[in-house]
């Protein structure tokens, strides 16, 4: 069984890299996007296993990608875990966002049991 | 011879006496009788010869003949003995016996004459002198006798009483003793006439007392005639007339008080007609006199008050005074005037009610000021109230409101508008903002109102334009298109603009006010009407200032919340980064230690960043709570559990009731607990064990956290959950914001809980909060 793809849309090039590192470490295979625009390119082309969200993005808000991803039929089963420095949980649960949650900064052995969880 | 002769001598003498002369003997048998006596009792000398002596007289009268003949028969004769006798028609007539003995030859008493004297003339002269005398010095009045020449010769007591002197000291002198100096002639005119034989009544003149006051004093002099009506004397009676005078210019004071009264007096019968009526009825009323007497009262009553009259009517009956009782009467002219009214019983000399008087007093003026005053204090409420509620306000438009509904009702005003002094694109429109009194349509219809030549002054700041009728104010209908009011514009003919000018100078606006009636707005109002523009001014500049705050504070908000961000962002690849760090290069010694500590202190970080988040979150009033039940006993070890971890030589102890399950955000008492637990760590560096209890009672659960350091003064403990605050002695050595209470407290509050700290200085510290049960109000809040 190959390793789980993971979309990864975070627009710090730091966290970004980190979180590639810690879940390739995992055993998951990992594309980064810095930007929605990128994402959505890379969605369209091929669908991943699990993606991780960032909340604040230069050209979007991960919470509307979010819902939107569950909306389209072929994304909505697709487990998603949004990041954040300011929401809280609730807050993603309250904008209609069904998704996991991880603020930031995380412990990273956290993020990769979160991770784990929905894979 | 010699004997006859002397015998007829003695006849003669007999029969000629005035007096009666009876003889009669031992055994009073009548021995001679006088013509004399026949006249005087009615019986001839033949009749009563040999009768008794008890003929004429009663039988108690006789028993004093026999005393008096005993007397004689002893030697002892009886002069002139007043006693009772009866003539044969059976009159008594009061009689002097003089009783003689008669003798015979040998001396032998043989019998008694008796001369009996009438004596009933000096009888009743005496006693009609004895009365005048009574009289005269029983009277009150002085009686006074004097000679012609003016010599005094009698006074009386009551002369004594009112001119001072006793009788001695004032008989035989001269009358002028008791006369003033400059009315010595009336003497000489009065002794003139009264010597003429004329009688003098009723002269009053004044003479004077011993003690030297004059007394007022009415005279009736008369001559004294003597028998032959020559004038001997001259009596006079003087009547002290003081009190007489005294109540003469008692009720001349009383009338001349009635007649100045500016208070209509009236008396009036029982019956209600009128009987007197003064000066200032004239004037209260506008009746004269003479239209007023003998009318009916009603003529002043209100045809729905004529009850009135029947009640007071029935009060005065029973003698009862109606004290200032307030009503309305008519005038002649038919106007109607509050009145004051007074009334009293009229009582008669026996006290029976005949009538009443009444005093009326026009309070016009009273209630004119009463009513003044009303206004004025009510006005005076309006404006304190209006200062009040509006320096209360932020919100423009309210303020606006206020002002304008207000000052419309204090200018009486039948509409007021309050104009925002704004520029529209054209540079000339205003924008109307508030209105009382009209619907906003009325004012819409027209648009804005333009810069005319009677807005200009207003808008301009020149100052208050007050204009009695605008219709015919050079100002008004210079424009077009309208010329004028603009057709179907309320009617406004009493006109009154304020500028509202801010501190700085600007107009902000105008407040305008109209009523369809000339001349209503007055001077007073004018100054009413600047002082609240000037509190409206100052409100809309604060409003205006916290409008400005509130965009300040907003966007510090706002840049809490991004700089927050900004500076997570860091934080989050340094700490992704370091435990990377830590887990692939596996480092010993001082690497290994320093890794953790550079952990240790971006978690640090981590927590200050997240205050300020907290802070901008919780005065922006934007911090979300989300209650549910959970169990607050597994939380509190948990937390416990996390903190034995990280800090292992410590004991974290708690002591926990069973069933705990609260009502609560999970998250935010969970960041409360840490936040005590970890304040407790940080406090007491030296003490080794933090204690967490949590009981409940029926009301509430209580959780307390207590550290063993070296505890808190007592006025920290008032100021330790302010924002910033931080205990001097012991923060300068321990890190942190002051923060961490304040969010911890707003979020008990959020919860209708309390927090408190109980602490003494040396021994330690506990923080205990207290969650209230879930109720229907805290429902309701959630």
């Amino acid at each position: 069984m190959s390793a789980k793809l993971v979309y990864i849309l975070e627009d710090d090039p730091d966290i970004s890299e980190i979180v590639a590192f810690i879940l390739t470490d995992a055993g998951y295979d990992t594309k980064e996007y810095g930007t929605a625009a990128l994402f959505q390119a890379a969605i369209s082309e091929r669908l991943p296993d699990i993606i991780i969200l960032d909340v604040l993005l230069p050209d979007g808000n991960g919470l509307e990608i979010c819902k939107q991803l569950q909306k389209a039929e072929n994304t909505s089963k697709i487990p998603i875990l949004m990041m954040s420095a300011n929401r809280t949980k609730r807050e993603i649960e309250e904008s209609g966002c069904n998704a996991d949650f991880i603020s930031k900064p995380f412990d990273i052995d956290h993020f990769r049991q979160q991770v784990d969880l929905i894979a | 011879m010699e004997c006859s002769k002397q015998l007829f001598t003695f006849k003669s003498i007999f029969d000629g006496m005035e007096d009666a002369v009876i003889c009669h003997d031992l055994s009073f048998s009548i021995t001679n009788w006088n013509p004399a006596a026949e006249i005087l009792f009615g019986y001839n000398s033949i009749e009563v010869d040999g009768a008794g002596m008890d003929l004429i007289m009663d039988t108690g009268y006789f028993q004093e003949q026999q005393q008096m003949l005993n007397d004689i028969l002893n030697g002892v004769k009886t002069h002139n003995f007043q006693s009772v006798m009866k003539n044969r028609a059976g009159k008594n007539i009061p009689v002097a016996i003089t009783i003689s003995p008669i003798s015979d030859e040998s001396g032998n008493i043989i019998g008694a004459s008796q001369i009996i004297r009438d004596i009933s003339r000096e009888i009743f002269y005496e006693e009609q002198q004895a009365t005048l005398a009574a009289i005269v010095e029983g009277s009150d009045d002085a009686i006074i006798s004097k000679s012609l020449d003016g010599i005094i010769t009698s006074w009386n007591k009551g002369a004594q009483a009112i001119f001072g002197y006793t009788e001695s000291e004032v008989i035989g002198k001269h009358m002028t003793m008791l006369l003033p100096a400059d009315r010595l002639h009336e003497e000489e005119v009065i002794n003139n006439k009264v010597r003429q034989g004329n009688r003098i009544e009723h002269f009053q003149t004044v003479h004077i007392a011993k003690d030297g006051t004059e007394i007022p004093i009415s005279l009736t002099i008369s001559p004294i005639k003597n028998k032959k009506g020559d004038v001997t004397g001259i009596s006079k009676i003087a009547r002290n007339i003081s009190i007489q005078q005294l109540a003469e210019e008692k009720r001349a004071t009383l009338a001349a008080i009635v007649e100045s009264s500016e208070d209509a007096i009236i008396s009036k019968t029982l019956e209600g007609i009128i009987t007197t009526w003064n000066k200032g009825a004239e004037n209260i009323f506008g009746y004269a006199e003479s239209e007023a007497v003998g009318r009916h009262i009603s003529l002043l009553i209100p045809r729905n008050r004529l009850d009135e009259e029947d009640s007071i009517i029935g009060s005065i009956r029973n003698g009862k005074k109606i004290d200032h009782f307030q009503t309305i009467r008519i005038r002649k002219d038919g106007k109607e005037i509050p009145i004051s009214l007074t009334v009293s019983p009229i009582l008669s000399l026996d006290g029976t009610v005949i009538g009443a008087s009444k005093i009326a007093r026009d309070i016009t003026a009273i209630r004119e000021a009463e009513i003044a005053a009303e206004n004025n204090s009510q006005k005076l409420l309006l404006l304190n109230s209006i200062g009040k509620s509006i320096n209360e306000q932020m919100d423009v438009n309210i303020i606006l409101q206020k002002v304008t509904d207000a000052t419309t009702k204090l200018t009486g005003a039948a509409f007021g508008a309050f104009f925002y002094n704004k520029l529209d694109e054209h540079g000339e429109s205003y924008m109307l903002f508030t209105l009382s009194g009209a619907p906003r349509e009325a004012f819409e219809k027209f648009g804005m109102p333009r810069n005319t030549a009677l807005f200009h002054p207003t808008f301009s700041g020149l100052g208050v334009v007050r204009v009695d009728d605008i219709t015919k104010d050079p100002r008004y209908g210079k424009m077009a298109p309208h010329f004028g009011m603009p057709k179907g514009h309320l009617p406004v003919c009493s006109y009154l603009a304020v500028p509202v000018i801010s501190a700085s100078g600007t107009v902000i606006g105008g407040l305008f006010f109209g009523h369809p009636e000339p001349g209503v707005f007055m001077e007073e109002h004018e100054d009413l009407i600047i002082s609240v523009a000037s509190q409206a001014a100052i409100a809309l500049d604060n409003s205006k200032l916290f409008e400005e705050v509130t965009a300040l504070s907003r966007k510090k908000d706002e840049f809490i919340a991004l700089a927050s961000h900004e500076l997570k962002t860091p934080l989050t690849s340094m700490s992704g980064f370091l435990q990377i760090l830590q887990k692939t290069i596996p480092t010993e010694g001082v690497g290994k230690k320093f890794l953790e500590k550079s952990i240790h202190q971006l978690e640090k970080l981590n927590r200050l960043v997240n205050d300020l988040l907290d802070i901008s979150k919780v005065q922006a009033g934007k911090m979300q709570f989300f209650f549910e039940h959970f169990d607050l006993a597994e939380l509190i070890k948990e937390i416990c559990d996390t903190f034995r971890q990280s800090m292992p030589l410590r004991d974290f102890v708690y002591q926990l009731d069973n069933d705990l399950f609260i009502y609560g955000d999970k998250m935010r008492l969970e960041q409360v607990i840490i936040n005590l637990i970890n304040n407790a760590v940080k406090y007491a560096p030296e003490s080794k064990e933090v204690s967490i209890r949590a009981t409940k009672n029926d009301d509430e659960t209580i959780v307390s956290v207590t550290d063993y350091g070296i505890g808190i003064s007592k006025e920290d403990q008032q100021n330790i959950f302010s924002q910033f605050y931080r205990v001097r002695d012991r923060d300068q050595h321990v890190s942190g914001l002051g923060l961490g209470l304040f969010i911890t407290k707003e979020i008990v509050e959020r919860h209708k809980g309390r927090i408190w700290v109980e602490s003494e200085q040396g021994k330690g510290a506990t923080f205990i909060f207290t969650i209230p049960h879930e109720t229907k109000d805290t429902q309701l809040i959630h």
